[in-house]
Parts: C-alpha cells; sequence; structure tokens
C-alpha cells in the first residue's frame, strides 16, 4: 500500500520550496515532487528580484547583509540566503526615442543617495538551499516526477506522475505555477475568465551598456513588449519580447528593437551567450478561494500572472503553517487550514485580486503611435519614488499621467482622445482579441 | 507526429502545461512528447515561444 504523507507540495519553485522547509521545520511527514531533475536549474524567464524594504503583501522584507539572511519581520521569521544578489534600484519605462519615465534613479542608487528597491538573487540557489533544509529535516523530494492527476479518496489525497506512479497525501499543497495543471483539474478555470496566453521569449547578452542599466525597464510603443533586465554578472542583460498574440514573430520584433537608436547603440558591442529562455503563461482571473478538497493553491497556481518571488514565499509559508496547525488540531478540512485563506484573502485577493480578476481592457499600441509614446514619456522627465512593488508601480503611473491630462488635452487634444478611447474600450471586446489570439486552457 | 527540436527548446515547459492531454513530460531535464498519448493537437506548436515543436511525417 502506498505510503500516506501528512502533506504532499507539487512543484518546487519559491512556493513549494518554502512550503517544504516549514513543512520540515514543523516535523510534517513530507514530500516535495517536482518535474526538473536539478531544482537549482530555472529555465522559465524571471527577474530574479527580490522586493526589499518597502511594503508587499503585508511584509516588509529586509536582507541582513551580516549574516546572508532575507528577514520577514512582519510575520516573524528569517531564512538563509547566501548566494549571489544584485541591487536593483527602479523601474523604468522608456519610449522608442529612449526618454524615460523612471521610479526610481539608478544614478542615485549607485552613488549611495537611494537605497535598493530590490534585490536580484539567483532563485536556483534560493530553491536550493530551502529544499536542502528540507531535507535535512526529513522532507522526501523526488524530481523528474511529472504530475499529471489529481483525485480525492476518502481520507485522502492523491496524486500521480507519468510513470504511474502514485503519492497519497492528508493534505497536498499546489505550487505547480502559472499554468497549474493541478487548479484545472480540481475545475478552478471554468470559473475563472481567460485573460490571455503570454508568450515570452529572452536572449541573454554579455558587454551591453546599458545607460543606468541597474534598473527593470519595460520599453513601450513595439508591437510587443519589450523588456531590459539586468543578470546578476556586470554587463549582463536579458532583452526579451513578449506578447498576448501567439502568431507574433517576437524574434523580429527583437531584432528589429536592436536595430533602432538609441537602443542599437547600448547593445552594438553585445554578444549573445548562453540558451535562449522563454515561457508561455495562460493568464486567468485569480482565484477567490484557492482550496478545494484539502488542496491548497500558493502562489501563482492560484493567482493570474507572476504573483513575484515574495508572492509566492509568503503563501507557500502560511499554507504549510496552516496545514501544520490543521494536522495538530486535527481537523482535515477548509476550517483546519482557515489561517492560510485568511492570509489570501487578505494580503493578496482584497487588495489586488478583486481588481485584477475585472482587469483587460485595450492595448495601448492598437491606439498610439510611437510619437504619441514619445510624447507621453517625455512629459514626467523626473525620476519618482523608486519602488519594485508592482501595484505601486501602477498607481504612480496612473496618478502622474492623471494629473497631466490638462496638459496633455491643451498641447495634444488628438492623445487626448486616444486616452479616452482606450479607457473607453469595451473589456468584452478586449477580452474576445485575447481569445482569439490566444490559446486558452479550460480543462 | 510532433518533435521537440532540441536545440531550439529551451525547457520552460510551457508546451508541458498546455497540453491538453499531458502527453508531454519533464524527463531528465528533457521535453518529450509520448506519441501513444499525443492527438497531434498542435497547441504545443502554437504556444511555444521558441518554435521548438514540429510536426514531422510518421516513420
Amino acid at each position: 500500500m502506498a505510503k500516506l504523507y501528512d502533506l504532499i507540495i507539487v512543484g518546487a519553485g519559491p512556493g513549494g520550496a518554502m512550503a517544504a522547509k516549514v513543512a520540515g521545520e514543523n516535523g510534517l511527514k513530507a514530500a516535495l515532487l517536482e518535474r526538473k531533475t536539478d531544482i537549482k536549474t530555472i529555465r522559465r524567464i524571471c527577474t530574479m528580484i527580490i522586493n526589499t524594504d518597502e511594503e508587499g503583501f503585508g511584509e516588509y522584507i529586509t536582507y541582513n547583509y551580516r549574516n546572508k539572511r532575507f528577514v520577514f519581520p512582519h510575520n516573524g521569521f528569517s531564512v538563509t540566503y547566501d548566494g549571489p544578489f544584485r541591487p536593483i534600484y527602479g523601474f523604468h519605462i522608456t519610449s522608442p526615442n529612449g526618454s524615460r519615465f523612471q521610479l526610481g534613479s539608478a544614478q542615485k542608487g549607485k552613488s549611495g543617495e537611494q537605497p535598493p528597491v530590490g534585490l536580484m538573487i539567483d532563485k536556483g540557489r534560493w530553491v536550493e538551499i530551502m529544499v536542502n533544509e528540507a531535507r535535512q529535516n526529513g522532507v522526501e523530494v523526488f524530481t523528474n516526477t511529472n504530475v499529471n492527476t489529481i483525485s480525492k479518496e476518502s481520507d485522502y489525497v492523491v496524486v500521480t506522475d507519468n510513470g504511474g506512479n502514485e503519492y497519497r497525501g492528508t493534505f497536498v499543497i499546489a505550487a505547480d505555477g502559472v499554468n497549474s495543471r493541478i487548479a484545472r483539474k480540481l475545475g478552478f478555470n471554468k470559473e475563472r475568465t481567460f485573460l490571455g496566453t503570454y508568450k515570452d521569449t529572452a536572449r541573454t547578452y554579455e558587454g551591453a551598456q546599458v545607460p543606468d542599466g541597474d534598473v527593470l525597464m519595460f520599453c513601450m510603443g513595439w508591437r510587443t513588449s519589450i523588456s531590459i533586465a539586468p543578470e546578476l554578472t556586470e554587463g549582463h542583460y536579458h532583452l526579451s519580447a513578449a506578447s498576448y498574440s501567439i502568431n507574433d514573430n517576437l524574434d523580429a520584433e527583437l531584432d528589429r528593437f536592436l536595430s533602432s537608436e538609441p537602443f542599437a547603440s547600448w547593445f552594438k558591442n553585445a554578444k549573445e551567450i548562453g540558451h535562449r529562455n522563454s515561457c508561455v503563461s495562460n493568464i486567468a482571473s485569480p482565484i477567490q478561494v484557492p482550496f478545494k478538497d484539502n488542496v491548497l493553491l500558493v502562489g501563482d497556481a492560484g493567482w493570474m500572472q507572476e504573483t513575484s518571488i515574495t508572492g509566492a514565499i509568503l503563501p507557500g509559508w502560511s499554507a504549510a503553517n496552516a496545514v501544520t496547525e490543521a494536522l495538530v488540531k486535527n481537523q482535515i478540512n477548509k476550517e483546519g487550514i482557515s489561517t492560510y485563506l485568511k492570509w489570501w484573502d487578505t494580503y493578496l485577493y482584497q487588495p489586488h485580486g478583486k481588481r485584477l480578476a475585472s482587469s483587460g481592457g485595450a492595448e495601448l499600441k492598437e491606439f498610439l503611435s510611437a510619437e504619441d509614446i514619445d510624447y507621453l514619456v517625455s512629459l514626467a522627465p523626473d525620476p519618482l519614488q523608486g519602488t519594485m512593488n508592482f501595484f505601486v508601480i501602477m498607481k504612480s503611473i496612473g496618478r502622474t499621467f492623471a494629473a497631466l491630462l490638462p496638459k496633455i488635452q491643451e498641447e495634444r487634444p488628438d492623445i487626448m482622445q486616444k486616452l479616452l478611447a482606450i479607457r473607453s474600450f469595451p473589456r468584452a471586446l478586449a477580452l474576445a482579441k485575447r481569445r482569439r489570439e490566444g490559446c486558452a486552457i479550460t480543462s | 507526429m510532433i518533435q521537440i527540436d532540441k536545440d531550439k527548446c529551451s525547457g520552460c515547459c510551457g508546451c508541458v502545461d498546455h497540453c491538453p492531454v499531458a502527453a508531454i513530460n519533464v524527463i531528465n531535464d528533457e521535453v518529450i512528447i509520448d506519441d501513444d498519448i499525443c492527438m497531434e493537437c498542435l497547441i504545443c506548436t502554437k504556444v511555444c515561444p521558441l518554435g521548438a515543436p514540429r510536426e514531422v511525417a510518421n516513420a
């Protein structure tokens, strides 16, 4: 008869690895299942930045440089991280002619006048540390294990891998990422709104000279969403193109970007290195209650797209502790793990999930030309307060441009008309376009 | 049948996730399509950002 675990965790990303570490420390009989062979090799695109020293999901993460620990003071724990890191000083938006809208000044950051807003880490090393600690505390780790089905028996949950091996757990934590097969096998996707299929391809360059490059940069005004992100090694950058239209030629777009000034100069001495990275995400509205039949969904598995590393670590931590509490109280049900559902609702769903669930509007590129974007970005040339909190970024952009509307109306009424058209574009039409141009996973 | 071009594949597992019948798995860090399960719906060819899965004639 198959062994019965207290807890099975599916997926050894930041969410699952944290859950496994907690499960081990708490003394649970636990198994961590991961499809990759080597958990520290990260294949999917990720900027690998942990937001620090500002609020995020109710936490105020900071890094203890002396003891090499990331500190979570609000929830009351800290974790070892002894790998390499790189300070990130902001989030910048560029327009096609190189104008910048800056949240955070890279120059002030490098001169020490402004603290980092995030630390780029080696995510593979992060996960490796968590999983090693889990292993040392008795968690069994199964790599090369692709979980394909999940079902509920009377007293336990069964997950099965592609080899037909069964794993039984009183509880399961599904940390299998944005395209969670477990979420859809449990029927969650039927109630979620499909928001698009997001395809992303990234190249790595060495020897690029990116001005004020210690930031995460989004380049607007192109056919696809182009971004430039630093790598841990100085002079190394990821250049990526992403789109909701699966037929877009992302490589051709990157080539076009690289041949346009000023960006061409940034990369003129650069050489592409390593293998290309990619990811394709099925974006669906966030799940309000990430629980069914003793399966808890954490991180991206229950969200919309990119909770961020912090947004994966914290649910993983909360869920594993909630499972522990439920086992101690012998409440093997939704009530038993309710502290996790309260965490998700308080820090993710109410402040952000509700709003994102009704997101989806016109794409700016359908209305605004490259020159329009040049004009708009040039209206706010002075750096604003640095942040890497995605929601604060969106609010800052909204506030800044709302205040500029009278000026835009006066100087460029044509652009004002376009902005109004974007705002009033029917969501139903925008979502229909995403459905047409994407490839929804529904079951 | 559908084959994954190993030179193009990044191992991002987008196709593994999107396959409606779970025909694609990661085995020893290689993304492999199980022909017995594959329905040739071509979703993997559509979603891959690097164009790694492609139709080849059956042997």
